[in-house]
Parts: structure tokens; sequence; C-alpha cells
């Protein structure tokens, strides 16, 4: 019999959130206690904790109070249990309340690698990290370690803060900034979503980094992922009001209409700079054929057999093959006499 | 601080009770857990911890809270004058004249408990705030006193000025006797602000500060800071009943074991 967690859940039940945000303070104040429990085997008050923390959808719930305690616990020295605690709540933190919390936040980073991986701090962790990238002040205390955890790509819950704050333009020119495309179309992956809009300055950003940074024609399995995605996020999104609103009391048509905008035009974006690729392809036959070289047996179906047949030489087909194409006669040099082999 | 001197503070004309008091601290240290549970929280609630941590009768218990029953504490305004005996006022400099820190230690943590037990809402309370502020200014400054935590609590209690709530609980680190005793008042300073509509924020900073400690607080300060906070949240402590006294006890017992795996993992 635990009366705290049974308050707790209760105010969770009920759907109290007027109250539950009230009292975010005294809600918080109970996190070390949760956490002294979880870490002796008694999981019950951590769970209604975080419940209790997540119900109201507010960004930074928690009390800034909290700030010596979390310090604390990532600690080398603390035990695990505590540090995934930890983990878990930050995406309940007021990340603005730390700045000057470089050390903590990597000591953040490094407390995520220590604990056993589960979806669930994947989710909390690629959520935090998307919430402290995107205050000006914490981004650059992002090791490049963290920001390998976006490549996990967790699926990010429908109230999600980090997504929601991850489309503003520092932060996609910080992911940009990183060099690392498969970074950049995690981030892409995870930040496009039916549930949230984008800043207008990040789509910017996005629309320039498609453009810019996913443009070359060996880029067309990420651009081929980032379509399939649009294509999903807007299918989503014509699901409607009665949706979209379940996890989002205050969206109206109009907000449905901008995201399917928005969204629309980055798919034009990549149609574009795809087609553009193409026209490269087709202008650079001997890049097609390193290309299609490179590719394992299995992925080679998805070049379209057109544009390879009838816009690629004979030395390209015979490189890809592996057998020289009986065309007039000719003999064409084997794979290993050529020059990008 | 000793129990002693709290106790003859509190209850002068009942000296005896600090005898008796003292001669049983001697077995046990955590008499004034006891003490204070069986003067706030409830008899059957103090009888069923001080059961379970010695060798004390209910014999011995019963006589005890008979003796405590009978007692008339002092009033506010005799802690008020004590306090205001033991220190120097320059401007908004509070300072303590030397050799007050037993008694101003004393003073101050009796006029605590003695403010949270009295009604929000009565007469007393405005004259003790009336006679308060006309010596201690709005802005005083407490940095340095060996009761700096708990005149600050004095101080937050009667002066309503939101910028006398921030003092920060950081360095709080008394001894156990004046943790239990100061936790326990606090419980009541929160009941009280509740039915003013709020408890105070730097109540619940004290709770979180307390909780937040590696090793952690007496169980009994876990105890009155979960219950400051519940208190906050709605819950009804002073008519919660059985449940409330068995939800003590239970997690009282859960507390014991987990602390007790912890030492011997330690």
């Amino acid at each position: 019999m635990n009366l705290i967690s049974e308050k707790l859940e209760t105010l969770v039940e009920v759907a109290d959130l007027g109250q539950i945000c009230s009292k975010y303070k005294a809600i918080t104040a109970l996190f070390p206690y949760a956490v002294w429990q979880e870490r002796y085997g008694q999981h019950k008050m951590l769970n209604a904790f975080l419940r209790a923390v997540a119900a109201p959808k507010r960004h930074g719930f928690m009390w800034k109070r909290i700030r010596p305690f979390v310090t604390m616990l990532l600690n080398k020295e603390s035990h695990a249990s505590l540090k995934q605690a930890v983990i878990l709540a930050s995406p309940h933190l007021r990340w603005r309340d730390f700045q000057n919390s470089g050390e903590l936040i990597q000591s953040l980073g490094v407390a995520a690698s220590a604990i056993p991986y589960t979806e669930e701090v994947c989710v909390s962790v690629v959520d935090t990290l998307l919430q402290i990238a995107s205050n000006d002040f914490l981004r650059s205390s992002v090791s490049s370690d963290m920001w390998s955890w976006l490549n996990k790509r967790p699926n990010l819950p429908p109230v999600c803060w980090g997504r929601r704050l991850a489309s503003r333009q520092n932060v996609v020119r910080a992911v940009r900034r990183l060099k690392d495309v498969e970074t950049l179309k995690s981030f892409l992956l995870l930040v496009w979503s039916e549930w949230d809009g984008l800043y207008s300055e990040g789509l910017e950003e996005m629309d320039f980094s498609i453009q810019e940074d996913l443009s070359e024609i060996e880029m067309w399995r990420h651009r081929e992922d980032l379509l399939g995605h649009l294509d999903h996020v807007l299918e989503q999104s014509d699901l409607g009001l009665e949706h979209l609103g379940q996890h989002e009391p205050g969206i109206d048509e109009g907000d449905i209409r901008q995201r399917k905008d928005q969204y629309g035009t980055l798919r034009e974006v990549l149609l574009e700079v795809d087609m553009e690729a193409t026209e490269t392809l087709i202008r650079e036959p001997l890049r097609l054929t390193t290309i299609f070289r490179l590719l394992i047996p299995t992925d080679r179906h998805k070049v379209p057999l057109d544009v390879f047949m009838c816009n690629s030489s004979p030395v390209s087909i015979a490189a890809c093959s592996g057998h020289p194409p009986p065309i007039n006669g000719l003999v064409y040099p084997s794979i290993g006499d050529l020059p990008y082999s | 601080m000793r129990l002693k001197n709290i106790v003859s503070a509190m209850y002068p004309r009942l000296e005896e009770i600090s005898t008796d008091l003292d001669a049983i601290q001697l077995n046990r240290k955590p008499i004034a857990t006891f003490f204070l549970w069986v003067t706030n929280i409830g008899v059957l609630d103090g009888a069923r911890w001080f059961d379970y941590q010695s060798d004390i009768t209910h014999y011995q218990l019963s006589e005890l809270r008979d003796r405590i029953h009978l007692a008339n504490p002092a009033p506010a305004t005799v802690y008020l004058d004590a306090l205001l005996s033991h220190i120097c006022i320059d401007h908004c400099r509070v300072t303590e004249l030397p050799g007050s820190e037993q008694g101003i230690k004393v003073a101050s943590l009796c006029l605590l408990r003695t403010l949270s037990g009295v009604d929000p809402t009565s007469s007393v309370l405005d004259d003790i705030r009336e006679h308060y502020v006309e010596v201690i200014p709005l802005m005083a400054n407490f940095d340095g006193l060996h009761c700096y935590y708990a005149i600050n609590a004095i101080h937050a209690s009667l002066v309503t000025s939101q910028l006398r709530q921030f003092f920060e609980w950081a360095d709080y680190e008394p001894d156990f006797q004046e943790y239990v005793f100061f936790a326990n008042t606090l419980v009541q300073v929160a009941h009280n602000g509740i039915q003013h509509g709020k408890v105070p924020r730097w109540l619940l900073r004290f709770a979180i500060h307390s909780l937040s400690q590696y090793p952690p607080p007496p169980i009994s300060v876990i105890i009155d800071c979960l219950t400051i906070i519940m208190v906050d949240l709605g819950y009804d402590v002073s008519h919660a009943g059985t449940s409330y006294l068995l939800w003590r006890y239970v997690n009282l017992w859960q507390l014991r074991i987990s602390l007790t795996v912890r030492v011997v993992n330690d």
C-alpha cells in the first residue's frame, strides 16, 4: 500500500491535468523518493511519477530545484538504476534552466551509453537530446556520441517536445554541420511527423539541406527513404482533425493544412533534387556504374532499368554485369581494367 | 541541540518530562523522533514506531504520553521575546549576541513550533506578527546565525512578502535531533499553509533538498517531507484517519528495509 503512488495514479487517471500542472513543484519533489524506491526494486513509484509528469504534455514540467539531485545521480559512481531513472525523467526537465551545464550534459550522454538499451531509454535520450540541441546555450555541449543516438531512430511519441523544438533553424544547421549524411537523414526522419509542424526558418534550412547535402547522385537511397517517410506523414495528416487532435486538443484545420503544405513543399524539393540527380546521372554514365557496383545485389533492382540500360555506355553494362556484352562483336575491357575499379 | 533543551523550553512547567526523556535517551537515540510523533502525529503511530525501535514498554509509553498531554506549551510571545533577547539588529543585519548560540537555537525552533500550532485565522497570529515586524525589518539578513534556517522559516511565516520566500537549503545540515524536530514542525506549517490555499514554496524546497540527500536523512524526516508533499497534493493529513497512519507505518517499514539493504550493499 503506498498512498503516494496511488494519489499520483488517480490524478492521471481522472485526467485532472489542471491540478497536475498547478502541483508541478510537489510532484517534482517526489522524484528523489521515487528514485530511491527504484534503486531497491520498487518500480511502482517511479512509474507513477513518470506518468504524472508526462500527462500534462507541458514542456519542462519538472521544477528546476531538482537540478542538484539530477547532477548527483549522474555521478560516475551512481548505480545504473539511478542513472536510468534520470534518463527516463530527463525529457521532462526544464533544460532552459540548465545553462552552463556542459559537464552535466556530457555526463548524461555517458550515462545513456552505460545503462542497458531499451526502446524507452532511447526515446528519452533522443527527446532530451533534441531539446538540449534546441537551446542556443546548451547545443555546443552535445557530443558527437550523443548525436549518434539519432541513428537509432526510435518511435517518438505523438507528444514529443524534442521533436517539436528540433525543427528550429539552428538545430537543423547544427546537424548539417556534423557532415554526416546518415545522421542528417535520421534527424529528418525523426523530426518530420504528422504530429508536429515545422518552424518556418527551420523549413527553409531543411530545403537548403536537401538541395546541398542530399543532391548527390549517391544519395538516391537517402532521398528514397525520406520521400517514403514524407508520403507516410502526408497520408497520416489526411486522417484529419479527429486523429491528430487526440494528442493536441488545440489543433485546428488551419494547422493541419499548414503542416501538409510544409511537408508537401519538402516532398517537392526532394523530387526536384532527385530529378536533377537523375539527369546528372544520365550525363555521367561512368558514375552510375560506380554506384551500381557499390550497391548490394538486393538493391540493384531499385535503379530504374530504363535509366540504366538506355543511358549507360556498354562499358558500364559490362562492368556491372561482369559479362562483356556481345554488342557488335566489340571487345570491352574487363572490370579490373576500369579506372574506378 | 539536546532534546532536553527543547522539551524544557516547550514545557517549562513539566521538567520531569525532560528527565524521563533523558533517561530513555540513554537507551535509544530515536527518542526525539518518537517524542515528536507522539505529540504531533498521534500516539498510535508513535507507539508503533517506538515499538519497532526499542524495548520500551507500552506502559512507559502511555505514561509518557499522559505527561505530555498534561503539558501546556508556553505562548509564542515567550519564545519571540526569548529570540529577540538573543539577537542584535543593525539596519537589516541581524547578528547573535555572544554566547547566545544555544539560546537562540532553542528559542527559534520553539517559536516556529508554536507558530505552526497557532490557528492561522485567530487574532493571536496577528498579534505576534505585529510585534515581530516592529522589530525585525522586512529585508532582514540572517546570514551567519546558528538558527539561520529556523529564523528564515519564522520570517517567511510571519512576513507575507514573496521576497522572503527564497532562502536556500543547500547548506542545511543539522544534527539528527534538530532535523527531526524541524521537519516535523514544517509538516504543521504545511498544513496551516494549505488552509490558506497552498503550501509555501520554501517548504517544498526543504522537502526536495532533504529527500535528495545521500545518505538519506533520518526516516522520520523522509516521512515528514513526503507528508508535506502530500499535503500540497491535496491529501488531508488531519482527517485521514487510520489509512494515513497505516500509510505512514507501511512506508516506514518499507524504508527500513530499503535502507537496510542499502547499508548491506554499501
